[in-house]
């Protein structure tokens, strides 16, 4: 009797017990999957609240520049507004999914950031904010009270509420906001001037894709097969090609500008050759390369060895005045001296014959600017971009402290500091550091 | 007025008692400057000063009665003693050292490009892996270029990690280890190249769903992915 009772209870015993482990699970689960989302969701807010902070901040700051005649107080001010905006523009980059709006009030904030900072520089130089500068100022305050108003449209549920409702994130007010922020204008990287670029080479007679085809057959010289490939549209049209080599191995992706038939780039796509020649063979073939292509005066600047290949870079000089703004960039195999890279469509988005004004300082009176006690290997002329996107001319000095290289770019009219590059050089060539966080050549 | 008179008769005094005291300047020129002296140090001077706007003569390394007078300036504004002589307190507060070295060598310490390359070639593992050579590049590209966007986060791990912006990010394919491929596409775009020629986006029309993306102007399609701007 007991026996028997004690066979039927066993397997329903077991059968409890899984589905008891069962619901202990899901139970677990849920609840670690409820404290990660609302993790995430305090993530979000946290970033929410600190951007509406932020964003308060400024448009305190900015009424307060409005009303300021003090330099030092203005500069203070500014530094203020441009800490904040920088801010909030992390914090609104942390947020999910803002679409276009989002992206706008990104937008309007790293122009903010960028703005004040161009004025900080400007007061650094005893500039006063102008009228102009003044109305601009405005006008990012103007913008600045709207999207505060619109902050306030995004109030979550409160108390009680809070745990009864469906929460929706206060940030998704940010989607519904319609702001039409200002086109302003000024000398900073992300001006609305500094992102139009000159388009005269690409304004010229179009060209076929046989034209095309005919042209990078000329560019590249015999011993290779030529196919169609990737064609680009929009601002820069290209007729795109593929050219494998003669040997068949690897290929070169090549785009020709629709306007004008010129090889913007090739790009190798294979495994890269083994070395067997040396750096300086390679270097020496990088500068024949260009020189047979009748782009002018093209002087080599930096190289970089990289897996079998050597990267050259090239600026144009004017006269005696290096544009480094009209720069190509050239690999060579270190297998047989080919070419296996080219990009010059910054050199044709820059490239230009400039009115160079004459110096006013002399390179001794340039260099009598340069700070006390280090070594000056090299000099020359310069003309360089600026992160405005304006070009000044410059005595560039390559100088030498603490073992380390620097170049110090002295205004040829004013004997301003303008920029200063680290150079580093290694085993595996030289190049230029201009920003750690931005190491785009 | 009556003070200014006790003012401008110290400053004669001084200068008279300068004056006389120049050999001995001259004998030690590393540790005061002043009326007369000349050499690398004045022009530092001259430098510093015509920098902050309080000179506006040359730099030419002799210390004249301009040099003096924009000493002068810069004392009074600086709250130091008016006495238009460079000694220790003034040149430390142009930031000049008079005496030892030059300024301190800096340490030396690597960029942070290899780490930069290295969270660029998963994004693009991640991301178009299976793509064709010039896509991955442009991928890579599509990352630069929003770095550079004011629209878009400023740093390449802002942009990679902006929430909801890739797909290959939200669902954790960004931590695969990349292969070769992908780290040379990272470093070519990270060298200047751009197959995409500036776009912002890329989708891939079979699987996208966001209707807003379709309105944007294409600029080129490599493989399965459609670059707009």
């Amino acid at each position: 009797m007991n026996t028997k009772w004690i066979k039927y209870a066993l397997p329903v015993l077991g059968a409890l017990a899984v589905v008891g482990g069962l619901v202990n699970w899901g139970v677990n689960e849920r609840q670690k999957q409820q404290d990660y989302k609302a993790y995430m969701d305090n993530l979000y807010s946290k970033s929410y609240y600190e951007l509406v902070g932020h964003v308060q901040n400024i448009q305190t700051d900015l009424e307060k520049l409005t009303i300021s005649g003090d330099p030092e107080q203005n500069l203070m001010l500014l530094s203020n507004v441009w800490r904040h905006a920088d801010s909030a523009q992390q914090n609104l980059g942390q947020l999910p999914e803002l679409g276009v709006p989002g992206s706008d009030m990104s937008k309007y904030l790293n122009q903010v950031s960028d703005f004040c900072q161009s004025l900080m520089g400007r007061l650094g130089r005893r500039q006063p904010i102008d009228v102009k500068n003044q109305d601009v100022l405005n006008s990012l305050l103007e913008s600045c009270v709207q999207v505060v108003d619109s902050f306030s449209s995004g109030q979550p549920p409160q108390g009680e509420e809070a745990l009864t409702t469906q929460i929706e994130a206060p940030y998704q007010s940010i989607q519904q906001t319609s702001i039409e922020y200002p086109h302003i204008i000024y000398d900073g990287p992300f001006s609305e001037t500094r992102l139009t670029p000159d388009m005269t080479y690409f304004n010229e007679a179009e060209v076929d894709a046989d034209t095309a085809q005919q042209r990078l057959s000329d560019f590249l010289g015999d011993g290779y097969t030529i196919e169609r490939g990737l064609d680009t549209q929009g601002e820069i049209a290209t007729w795109g090609f593929y050219a494998v080599p003669a040997n068949g191995e690897g290929r070169l992706y090549a785009s020709v500008s629709v306007a004008g038939g010129r090889v913007l780039t090739l790009l190798w796509e294979g495994t890269p050759p083994a070395a067997q020649m040396d750096e300086g063979q390679a270097y020496q073939a990088a500068i024949d390369l260009v020189a047979g292509k009748g782009m002018g005066s093209m002087i080599p600047q930096y190289r970089q060895l990289e897996e079998g290949m050597l990267l050259v870079t090239f600026a144009y000089r004017q006269g005696d005045v290096l544009c480094y703004a009209d720069q190509i960039k050239v690999q060579v195999s270190m297998a047989d001296l080919s070419l296996m890279g080219w990009e010059a469509t910054n050199y044709y988005l820059h490239h230009h014959e400039r009115d160079i004004p004459a110096p006013e300082l002399t390179v001794e009176e340039a260099e009598a600017m340069l700070r006390r006690g280090l070594t000056v290997k090299d000099r020359q002329l310069a003309l360089i971009p600026l992160d405005t996107g304006k070009e000044v001319l410059c005595y560039e000095f390559k100088v030498e402290n603490g073992g380390q290289t620097y170049l110090v770019y002295i205004n040829a009219a004013t004997g301003h500091e303008e920029e200063i590059f680290k150079l580093i050089e290694n085993e595996k060539g030289m190049l230029i550091i201009k920003d750690t966080s931005k190491s785009r050549l | 007025m009556h003070l200014k008179r006790i003012v401008t008769i110290v400053l004669i005094c001084a200068l008279v008692v300068l004056m006389a005291g120049c050999d001995y300047v001259r004998a030690v020129p590393a540790a005061v400057l002043s009326w007369g002296s000349r050499g690398g140090t004045v022009s530092e001077v001259q430098r510093r000063l015509k920098q902050w706007g309080y000179y506006d003569g040359a730099v030419d390394g002799v210390f004249g009665a301009g040099t003096s007078k924009a000493v002068r300036d810069f004392q009074r504004k600086n709250g130091l003693t008016v006495d238009g002589v460079v000694g220790d307190s003034t040149a430390a507060a142009l930031g000049i050292r008079l005496t030892g070295g030059t300024a301190g060598a800096p340490s030396r310490g690597g960029g942070s490009g290899g780490r930069d390359l290295e969270l660029l070639a998963r994004a693009v593992y991640a991301e178009a892996r299976g793509e064709p050579y010039v896509g991955q590049v442009a991928v890579a590209a599509v990352i630069l270029n929003r770095v550079e966007s004011p629209k878009f986060p400023n740093t390449i791990a802002g942009v990679v990690y902006q929430p909801g912006a890739f797909t290959a990010v939200s669902d954790g394919q960004i931590n695969l280890s990349h292969g070769e491929e992908a780290r040379r596409a990272a470093r070519d775009a990270l060298n200047g190249w751009d197959p995409s020629y500036n776009a912002l986006f890329y989708y891939n029309p079979a699987t996208a769903i966001d209707p807003w993306i379709f309105s944007l102007p294409v600029h080129v399609t490599i493989g399965k992915h459609v670059f707009c701007k």
